[in-house]
């Protein structure tokens, strides 16, 4: 089930970008981090805004837990009326969680169609479709041509240039991502401090990592974090601004102008009696 | 619910990315370098590298001898046949990963004294020479060892202390043990091209570009290289030249080597079909379809042609061992196995020696006149 669903269609889909470029390899792994960034990028565009919106709203989230943490349903409908939805918020984690498939099927895929060994390249012809077969000339086209610069795309880089390369882009990459904070933020937000430890160990680790990795996965990885910078950056662009278009949430209770959160973006604001009554039925 | 507010669950798919990373990083070498066994013997012993190590089998009493290196490690894994000469073993390895902040593997190329039923002694390591693992069987010739390499190169090393005599570079993998006559060494690469080098020097004398990479190693006859390819046909070649001969057409890849035997040359595709063709000419004789797909190289012995098939699509058994007759293709006897058999046999006494990739045994010995089985070797335990 998971080679017919994922490692199969990854492999095949690398093989037809191999020929159509002709025979190279690496350029094919890029079309395909491309092509996967394309496919996930609403998705990613939603976990990305997402995560600025919950970072922007977290003074907010906190002191509603601090005041109701004895009353989780009377904090729920606070959470309601500021616009926050965990429920939601947890949706955005979906392009983490799709990194998952796409991570071990294209690492597999590429181990496959490297087929290093004769077993590897004979299972590999099992593995291609035969409309595949037919159209890329499959004869002519095997064995996939192994070599890039001083590489080995089935083995790890021996000079560690690629190790280095992911490291600073997956830095970069969270860099870009990350919404900026002042210390104080980072103190109270949980959720920042978790941003701002992921934006060293991800990239250390995955640098890590891409030392044993085949230098193909790590070609992916380079090339992935740079459309997800450019993609990075894009989105901030886009974004509105402190300031500009704030985030606002609605006052919590008749008493919550005496416990106002450390940091708020956004004065809030009264509702009406009547909108009260509405939210409440709801 | 309260639970619910924290952002848990990223820390959980973050964790959980690093196992899946982890898993990946542990598994690498096991997915990247399973291979088919490999067989080769000196008419004593019967020589099996498969895994994590080289064995020797005593057909006689039907024991494992000895197992090669003595300890066995979980990343060095052996699948090419040692080449058994001049009471020298020679074989490599697959390559050792060297820790965790190296990405360079440590492939080694050993040559050991052959004693016998007793272990073998180190007669020296080569372990610098090759950047990628060896697959092709090592050829002793003259005092001198070919091994070709992953990495594209053939090597040719003094069999006495290991020393670089040259080094030949192609375009791909070499993974067809080169094939030795008359002062020039033939050698089949990925490439799609088969190479004569010089035998003293390592210099090129001819090169044969095919449209399919050549995975078999080349067959000879008194005048002509004979070499199967991905391009679905054999080539006959001019031992001295390298110009075409003729060619036959085959139904589908060529993956297992050619064999010349008495004036014809047999040769198998991958869709199962088995060929005998009249060497000099290039006149077909006969043509027969077995079941499956066909990778070992048939093996001559006497009137029979041996072929070994695999054909994974069946419900029950999946491979058999087949013996044809030479003159007409016909079947004389066959054994199903319930494995696909993909690795070469070789003949030992009166006995072909089958290897399998089971739970249950590791070897077949089939009586070679009748096919009936012998004995099966259990996987050897260390």
């Amino acid at each position: 089930m998971w080679d017919a669903l994922i490692v199969n269609p990854m492999t095949n889909a690398l093989l037809l970008f191999y020929s159509v470029v002709g025979n190279n390899f690496v350029v094919a792994i890029a079309i395909f981090t491309i092509l996967i960034r394309l496919l996930t990028l609403p998705l990613n565009l939603r976990q990305q805004r997402s995560s600025l919106k919950m970072q922007a709203m977290q003074p907010q989230i906190q002191a509603i837990q601090k005041k109701h943490k004895d009353n989780p349903a009377k904090m729920q409908e606070e959470f309601r009326k500021i616009g926050y939805n965990p429920a939601e918020m947890l949706t955005g984690c979906l392009p983490l969680l799709l990194q998952f498939p796409i991570l071990i099927g294209l690492y597999q895929a590429i181990i496959k169609l490297l087929g290093s060994t004769p077993q590897a390249l004979f299972e590999l012809t099992d593995r291609v479709y035969a409309s595949v077969a037919n159209w890329v000339e499959l004869a002519s086209l095997l064995p996939i041509q192994n070599t890039f610069l001083w590489m080995n795309l089935a083995q790890p880089d021996p000079y560690f240039v690629l190790p280095v390369l992911v490291l600073i882009t997956m830095y970069a990459q969270q860099k870009v991502m990350m919404p900026p904070q002042n210390q104080q933020s980072q103190k109270d937000n949980p959720m920042a401090g978790m941003s701002q430890s992921m934006l060293y160990t991800m990239p250390i680790m995955f640098g890590f990592f891409s030392m044993q990795f085949p230098a193909g996965l790590s070609i992916y990885f380079v090339l992935a974090n740079i459309i997800g910078i450019g993609q990075g950056i894009l989105t901030l662009k886009t974004m509105p601004k402190p300031g500009e278009q704030p985030i606002v949430p609605v006052a919590v209770d008749d008493d919550q102008e005496e416990e106002k959160p450390a940091v708020s973006q956004a004065k809030p604001v009264k509702r009406s009696a009547k909108r009260k009554k509405r939210s409440a039925k709801r | 619910m309260f639970r619910q507010q924290r952002p848990l669950p990223r820390s959980a798919l973050l964790l959980a990315l690093i196992a899946v990373t982890v898993f990946l990083v542990g598994c690498g070498d096991i997915i990247g370098s399973s291979n088919w066994p490999g067989l080769s013997t000196d008419g004593e012993q019967l020589y099996i590298a498969y895994g994590g190590g080289v064995a020797a089998v005593d057909v006689e009493t039907r024991s494992v001898n000895w197992v090669f290196p003595r300890d066995s490690s979980p990343t060095l894994q052996f699948y090419a046949p040692p080449a058994v000469a001049n009471g020298r073993l020679i074989v490599g390895d697959y390559g050792a990963s060297q820790g965790l902040f190296s990405p360079n593997l440590k492939v080694s190329i050993y040559a050991l004294q052959n004693n016998g039923q007793q272990f073998p002694s180190p007669l020296w390591t080569a372990d610098t020479l090759a950047k990628d693992r060896i697959i092709a069987p090592p050829l002793y010739v003259n005092g001198t060892v070919y091994v070709g390499t992953a990495d594209n190169s053939l090597l040719a090393l003094e069999a006495d202390n290991g020393a670089l005599r040259w080094r030949f570079d192609t375009g791909h993998s070499i993974w067809a043990q080169p094939v030795y006559a008359d002062g020039l060494l033939y050698v089949a690469s990925l490439d799609k091209k088969l190479y004569a080098l010089d035998e003293q020097s390592g210099t090129e004398v001819w090169r044969k570009e095919l449209t399919g990479a050549i995975v078999g190693t080349p067959a000879l006859s008194d005048e002509l290289v004979f070499i199967g390819s991905f391009d679905k046909t054999l080539h006959a070649l001019d031992r001295q030249t390298g110009a075409e001969r003729w060619t036959a057409v085959a139904n589908d890849w060529i993956w297992a080597a050619p064999v010349y035997a008495d004036g014809s040359v047999y040769f198998a595709d991958i869709d199962g079909y088995v060929y005998g063709y009249a060497a000099d000419n290039g006149q077909e004789q006969w043509r027969v379809t077995l079941p499956g797909t066909i990778q070992a190289t048939p093996v001559v012995y006497e009137d029979l042609l041996i072929i070994l098939t695999a054909d994974k699509e069946s419900a029950l058994d999946q491979g058999a061992v087949i013996a044809l007759d030479r003159a007409d293709g016909s079947i004389r006897w066959q054994q199903s196995n319930r494995e696909p058999l993909y690795a070469t046999p070789v003949v030992i006494g009166e006995q072909l020696a089958v290897a399998v990739q089971s739970d249950s045994a590791i070897l077949l010995f089939f009586n070679i006149a009748d096919g009936s089985l012998i004995w099966r070797l259990p996987p050897i335990e260390r």
